[in-house]
């Protein structure tokens, strides 16, 4: 095992721009942690007489990304912000897998009528543009950064039920797993022993794929008003408040969240395929 | 391995070239398809919404009442001017009945309707008691969800009657202050007979009036285009065709009137002013509007049926600070329903002072010292009474967490927020209304007869019927001051803003006009 991981580095390490991602990915994880330590101001506090004040290219040091339309420090946003985009990612994360699985397990597993249920459901959901199903969804529940999760979650989960089904068609059909049934194991114990193990490779490599898709539709639902709560400092939210004001001149509300957005995106995907190639190269040999 | 790489860079790419695209402005996009002939004036306005209906009898959403003016008459009309006078229309002339209870229209004889049939008395009594009488077969027919004729008048008008082939007689229940001027109003113009027995329920997307422009054609979200009446009884326009484009959002509109593609925009944001200011291509219009921008309380939802915790609620916000941020100049701050420039508006009046710490003491004697936890409920759109809702509802919920209000900001769909207030599921939701610049309109319509406040009271009930029945404006103008009292002092409705209304024309356009109800008149636009 050891020796697999240093396999999986070695070939990681070749590719240099999944690097540079990576240590990227590692620093806003890092800020999403500690950024509300840092942040200067209250991010949700409004102060009406500090509208549009710009930032450090003007030689401001109270605030350096500048105020918004509401006279919030851009800056303190920004670092509550990437909290709340990697809190949903991660929380995406963790509902896509653990309903993902589910659902591919049994219906892999089990297979006849209870797969053929289950598979068509799926192709329903996979039949909806997934930014509209989320925007439905989304409508539907109601305001709430959990609830949005929620919405971003289910356009995942049948993808990866898709994929953990195909791999679980394969691996039930290993002579080890025919050796254990013949021995008396239970179909639970098959499942959590034999099956799951041997599937998770491409569920964890499909997952870290997920985190920037994560934030960026984090950011749509937040860009569309639909899911969140306006207040919120959350990345796509502050880029659609401050839309309005691109034509005054007043960039700085737009540009900083939409770098971060770029930023969290393209590091989060450049890691994920990084890992992928890295991960396939180890199966190849 | 590296296609995801490749495939974010190329999006990349193709999202700075939309951007480019949206830049430059994009004169294929979204387009009708009209003729070029060069001699032909094509008149485009864009707008932030849609109709949802072309039948004057159950038009009321502000996407409506613009074509309304350009499609039909009524029998009287307002001047054009701002003095919001009446002068004849349809009816040439007219008289009352000494008891003030039967008035008698002369019509004009040389009218013809769009579809050439004949204007004349039965199509005035057909118009009106297809939306009043229950018993009338073309009743309800359209119907989209209010009827804003009945709405004003099904209570006053007892028969509207046809006695000559030009001559109609309306008898009325009571006498109704307001009665001649709301017969300059869209909901009251007159469509033609014919053309609702040919349509049926087709008849709102088939419009056929008398009016100086008739219907061309309508693609839904996209544009209604007319084209000029040349029999019109009237002057005739010096366009041949007005479209009226849908564009939702303000940032584009504004670029499509810098880059060409349309002659004007209606409802720009402030954000904008200052741009359209500096420009010597844009003519700007501003008018000051009579609606109003509130929030509207739920009476009946705890803890808003105790009068402390709406005073609490007065004293919380920051109204001043708000509608400078929000509206930047293009409002006034709204301490009454009714905007300060109508009749009997009550100057003696003082706001609820900003005073965060008689909200607490307000809250403490209500039982809530440590406040409590509510849903605030906003529309994501611009409307003609406020261009950042979002904002306000921001800003209401900074004011309201310093005296222990933990507010959540929802925001709805138009849609899904007109009807969630009028099935009273919220506590606190901002809506506006717009409408005649009547005090009857704002302090009995909005605050006693709309759905969204679940509020009664007998007092401003009695007030509001006895300033209905009577004709002397003096008389009038005490009730109505009277009923402005009593509707600050129970906090009836949160008044914010009265907002105005904007417009923004090439500057070689002449002859357009936007009218005090928000209306754009593009009857004598030349160019």
């Amino acid at each position: 095992m050891n020796s697999e991981f240093k396999q999986v580095v070695r070939v990681y390490k070749r590719n240099k721009l999944a690097v540079v991602a990576f240590f990227i990915a590692l620093i806003l994880m890092i800020l999403a942690v500690i950024g509300p330590y840092l942040a200067p101001y209250d991010p949700v506090e409004i102060n009406l007489q500090l509208r549009f004040e710009p930032g450090f290219w003007e030689g401001s040091t109270d605030h350096f990304l500048g105020t918004d339309n509401l006279g919030r420090d851009i800056f303190s946003r920004i670092l509550y912000g990437t909290g709340i985009s990697l809190k949903v990612g991660y929380a995406v994360i963790a509902i896509t897998a653990v309903i993902g699985l589910f659902i591919g397990l049994v219906s892999g597993y089990f297979g006849g009528v209870v797969d053929i249920v289950i598979m068509r459901f799926i192709d329903i959901l996979l039949a909806f543009p997934p930014l509209l199903l989320a925007l439905v969804i989304a409508a539907t529940l109601g305001t709430g950064i959990e609830k949005a999760m929620l919405a971003i979650a289910i356009i995942y989960i049948p993808s990866l039920a898709r994929i953990v089904r195909g791999s679980v068609l394969t691996v039930k059909e290993m002579p080890y797993v025919e050796a254990s049934r013949a021995m008396g194991a239970g179909n639970i114990w098959i499942i959590l022993g034999h099956v799951l193990p041997n599937v998770l490779t491409p569920v964890i490599v499909y997952l870290t794929l997920l985190l920037g898709d994560a934030i960026l539709y984090t950011a749509a639902l937040g860009f569309l008003g639909v899911g969140i709560d306006p207040t919120t400092p959350e990345w796509g939210a502050m880029l659609s408040s401050g839309k309005d004001f691109l034509i005054l001149g007043k960039w700085w509300i737009t540009v900083f969240p939409g770098i971060m957005i770029f930023l969290a995106v393209l590091s989060f995907n450049l890691f994920g395929d990084g890992l992928r190639e890295a991960v396939d190269s180890k199966l190849r040999l | 391995m590296r296609s995801k790489a490749g495939l974010i860079s190329l999006i990349a790419l193709l999202l700075l070239l939309v951007l480019f695209a949206v830049g430059c402005g994009d004169a294929e996009n979204g387009e009708p398809a009209a003729p070029e002939e060069p001699d032909e004036k094509i008149f485009i306005i864009a707008r932030g919404t849609d109709a949802k209906t072309l039948d004057c009898g159950y038009a009321y959403h502000e996407g409506e009442i613009d074509l309304m003016y350009h499609l039909y008459d009524g029998l009287v009309r307002f001047k054009d001017d701002e003095s919001l006078e009446i002068e004849p229309a349809l009816a040439a002339d007219w008289s009352v009945s000494e008891d003030g209870l039967v008035w008698t229209f002369n019509l004009r004889d040389d009218v013809k309707f769009h579809d050439g049939t004949d204007f004349n008395a039965d199509a005035v009594e057909f118009s009106f008691m297809r939306i009043l009488d229950e018993n009338h077969p073309y009743y309800g027919l359209g119907d989209q969800g209010l009827a804003y004729m009945d709405w004003l008048l099904s209570g006053a008008i007892k028969e509207v009657r046809a006695v000559d082939d030009y001559v109609v007689e309306v008898e009325l229940n009571d006498v109704f202050g307001p009665f001649l001027m709301y017969m300059g109003i869209y909901s009251q113009f007159i469509v033609s007979p014919t053309a609702v027995e040919t349509h049926g329920e087709d008849y709102f997307q088939n419009p056929v009036g008398t009016g100086p422009f008739k219907f061309d054609e309508w693609k839904r979200d996209e544009y209604v285009q007319m084209s000029v009446n040349d029999g019109y009884w009237g002057e005739i326009p010096a366009i041949d065709t007005i479209i009226w484009k849908v564009v939702p959002d303000e940032s584009t509109r504004l670029m499509e009137l810098q880059s060409g593609n349309v002659h004007a925009i209606k409802s720009i944001s402030p954000a904008q002013l200052d741009t359209i200011l500096a420009s010597d291509d844009l003519a700007m219009m501003q008018v000051a509007g009579s609606n109003l921008f509130y929030a509207a309380i739920n009476h009946q939802a705890e803890p808003f049926d105790d009068l402390r915790v709406r005073q609490a609620f007065m004293h919380a916000i920051d109204f001043d600070a708000l509608v400078e941020s929000v509206y930047e100049g293009l409002g006034t701050r709204a301490v009454n329903p009714m905007p300060p420039t109508l009749l009997g508006y009550n100057h003696d009046i003082e706001p609820y002072a900003y005073d965060p710490d008689r909200a607490v003491e307000l809250l403490t004697e209500a039982g809530l010292p440590d406040g409590f936890d509510m849903d605030l409920h906003v529309f994501a759109e611009s409307r003609a009474y406020v261009g950042r809702p979002v904002d306000a509802a921001e800003i209401f919920k900074s004011d309201l967490a310093q005296v222990g209000i933990n507010a959540n900001v929802v925001v709805n769909e138009w849609g899904t927020h007109r009807s969630l207030l009028r099935e009273h599921e919220h506590q606190v939701g901002f809506i506006g209304w717009f409408d005649v610049p009547h005090p009857n309109n704002f302090l009995n319509l909005l605050v006693l007869r709309a759905v969204n406040n679940q509020y009664e009271n007998p007092e401003l009930e009695e007030l509001s019927n006895k300033a209905l029945a009577t004709i002397d404006p003096a008389e009038q103008e005490q009730y109505y001051r009277e009923m402005q009292e009593i509707i600050l002092r129970d906090v009836v409705v949160v008044p914010i803003a009265h907002s105005d209304y904007t417009a923004v024309v090439l500057d070689e356009i002449s002859g357009f006009r936007l009218d005090s109800l928000g209306n754009v008149l593009a009857h004598k636009v030349s160019f």
